[in-house]
Parts: C-alpha cells; structure tokens; sequence
C-alpha cells in the first residue's frame, strides 16, 4: 500500500553536518534573535540553552520547572512562552531553558512544535519536506501512534 | 602558618586547612565565612529545586486537547492527564496556575487554530561568514547582519544587546563550540 502526502516547503540542509540543523527565529516580546537548532523527533519539547533565554530577556527560573530525561540522566529546564518562526510557519511555543550552562544545543522537540506540522525527512539527500498539519482532524493519528508505541515498548 | 587546634587558620597570606579538617566541609566553611572569605549564610530558606518528574505519556493530554480545540482555540492551556489546571491568552497566568497546582510535570500548550505563514528565514551569508571565521571566535559567541560581524564576546546578552545597538533589528547569535565535537546522540 503507498501513502501520498503533500507540503508545502522544502529545506536543502547539509547531510554532513551533525544532526539536522534549521534556521530558527525566536521572538519574546520586542526581542528576536535567529539561531541554527536542530530538529529532534527525539526530544519531547523545545529545548534551548539558557544563554539565548537571558539573551532575549528572560528570568529563566521564572517559568515552568520540567526535568527532561536523556540516556545519561536528567536536567532541569523552564518553560516559557516563545514564538518560534522556521521554514515558513509561526507557532507559540513552550520551550523549555536549561538551567546549567553546560547544556549547549539547541533542539526543536515534538509538543508545541513537530506536532502542529507536517515532516517528511530524504536524509541521504539532505531534504526536508515541511507542512502545515490540520490538528481538528487528524488528533486521533498521533494517540494511536502514541498507544502503539507505548504497547510496543 | 598556623594551626589552632581543629579549625582552619586565615592569615594575611592566606587560608590553611589542616589535614585533620580534610572532608569536614562543613566546619571549613564556617570557618571560612567567619574568616569573612565567604558571604554569610542567607536568613531566606534555601530555593527548593523542583521535584524530580520527568515528562509522562502523554496520550490523556491529546485526547483532551481534540475534545476541548475548539472551545480553548489561541489560548494557552495547562493539563495534568485530562485535568485543566488553567488557560487564557497570557502563558504567563497560565503557568502560574500550573505551578499553583502543585502538578510536577503538566503539559502546557498553545491551541493554534492556524498555522501563521511567514516569509522565509535566509541564513545562507551568515552560515559561510561561519564556514571561513569561526576558528577565530572558538568559545565566544557571535552576532552576524548577514555575513558582517556585528559584535562578540563570552557574554550572550551582552553581544546581543550591542548588535541591537548597532541597529540589527533581528541578529543571528551563535556560540562558537569546538571543532572536535562528539556526534550528538539526540534522546
């Protein structure tokens, strides 16, 4: 059976480069700032350093406490409302700002941002096929994705 | 050098631990800080770091969210399973009303009725101004207006504020790492 999907941008990135890195703009307020961050289906959440918070004007420890887990062990972040623009779309974001420094990437995670779009990765080639997603409609998807992989592991 | 009896001495020259206070923490730090080397122990009861809740599954959340889209549409919600523990338009109240509640890891969300479009982001001349200087910025970061360094420095702020100064609506910063970067294992 073959599946079709259509989108709307595509984005030529560098397959040699470590990971998959997308040209953001962050928005807090008056301030912007753009960025490289990496694309990560992996993360849960929009995870950025601390520095490119205070940058923008953030007291970090202001916003929502998460721990986020990794194969190593866990660090602490806060939340906060910001506007991130990549490719062609804008969404409010709560990205979550690593309290230590010693957390140096910059990665763009699932809620709040993959799953309000469409991603179709050709990594051998470097292209990403990006799309806007209609959420009304297709919600009951990613909790049948979500159970699956959840009964499968 | 002196020693009186089980404490740490100060002098003019400087601080001596003797040997009998090595893993007494505590007692050098007291020491130290009546020495006037360290600030004095703060009256404010020290900050608590949140509990330790990494993120859960979070399939009751999106249940939730496709039930409730369009009664909370642009707004910002806070949700422990299918439990709301707030919402309006300012994530700032919004998260104040999760950390009021106590729920240790609540999954906070902005509903978008609509994707907003934009015009693309072009960093193509900042990415080759990279290719061809970083080696000269190792373990600072930089500001960039296209493939011109606006400012740099070990301090992000400061080299934000400098190239907002110099009249860069919307700089692209980076922190110049080391080459010999391991791969990035992603989670």
């Amino acid at each position: 059976m073959a599946y079709t999907m259509t989108f709307d941008v595509l984005h030529e990135y560098d397959a040699g480069d470590l990971g998959i890195t997308v040209p953001v703009e962050l928005t807090i307020g008056m301030n912007s700032t753009k960025v490289d961050a990496k694309l990560d289906s992996g993360a849960g959440c929009c995870i950025f350093r601390r520095e490119l918070g205070e940058m923008l004007g953030l007291d970090i420890e202001s916003g929502m406490p998460q721990w986020i887990s990794t194969p190593t062990g866990s660090f602490l972040t806060y939340g906060h409302d910001v506007t991130i623009s990549a490719f062609e779309f804008q969404l409010n974001v709560m990205v979550y700002f690593a309290v230590d420094e010693w957390f140096i990437r910059d990665v763009l995670g699932r809620f709040g941002w993959m799953q309000q779009l469409k991603l179709g990765i050709v990594d051998y080639e470097g292209k990403l096929y990006i799309g806007s997603y209609d959420a009304d409609t297709s919600v009951d998807d990613i909790v049948a994705e979500i159970e699956k992989d959840r009964t499968q592991s | 050098m002196q020693e009186n009896g089980n404490s740490v001495v100060i002098t003019e020259t400087g601080a001596i631990i003797p040997r009998a206070l090595f893993g007494r923490e505590d007692l050098i730090v007291e020491e130290l800080r009546q020495a006037g080397v360290l600030s004095p122990p703060s009256a404010e009861k020290p900050v608590k770091a949140p509990a330790r809740m990494e993120m859960p599954n979070r399939s009751r959340e999106l249940k939730w969210i496709k039930e409730h889209r369009k009664e909370y549409a642009d707004q910002w919600v806070a949700l422990d399973g299918d439990r709301l523990l707030g919402h309006g338009t300012s994530s700032r109240e919004v998260i104040a009303a999760a950390r009021q509640s106590g729920v240790e890891s609540p999954l906070i969300v902005h509903l978008e009725t609509k994707v907003r479009r934009v015009p693309p982001i072009d960093i193509s001349r900042e990415k080759q101004w990279l290719k061809e200087h970083r080696h000269e910025y190792i373990g600072q970061w930089v500001a960039l207006d296209g493939d011109r360094l606006i400012s740099h420095g070990t301090n992000a702020r400061e080299v934000y504020e400098t190239a907002r100064e110099a009249g860069v609506k919307v700089p692209f910063v980076a922190h110049i790492d080391p080459p010999d970067q391991l791969p990035f294992g992603g989670w």
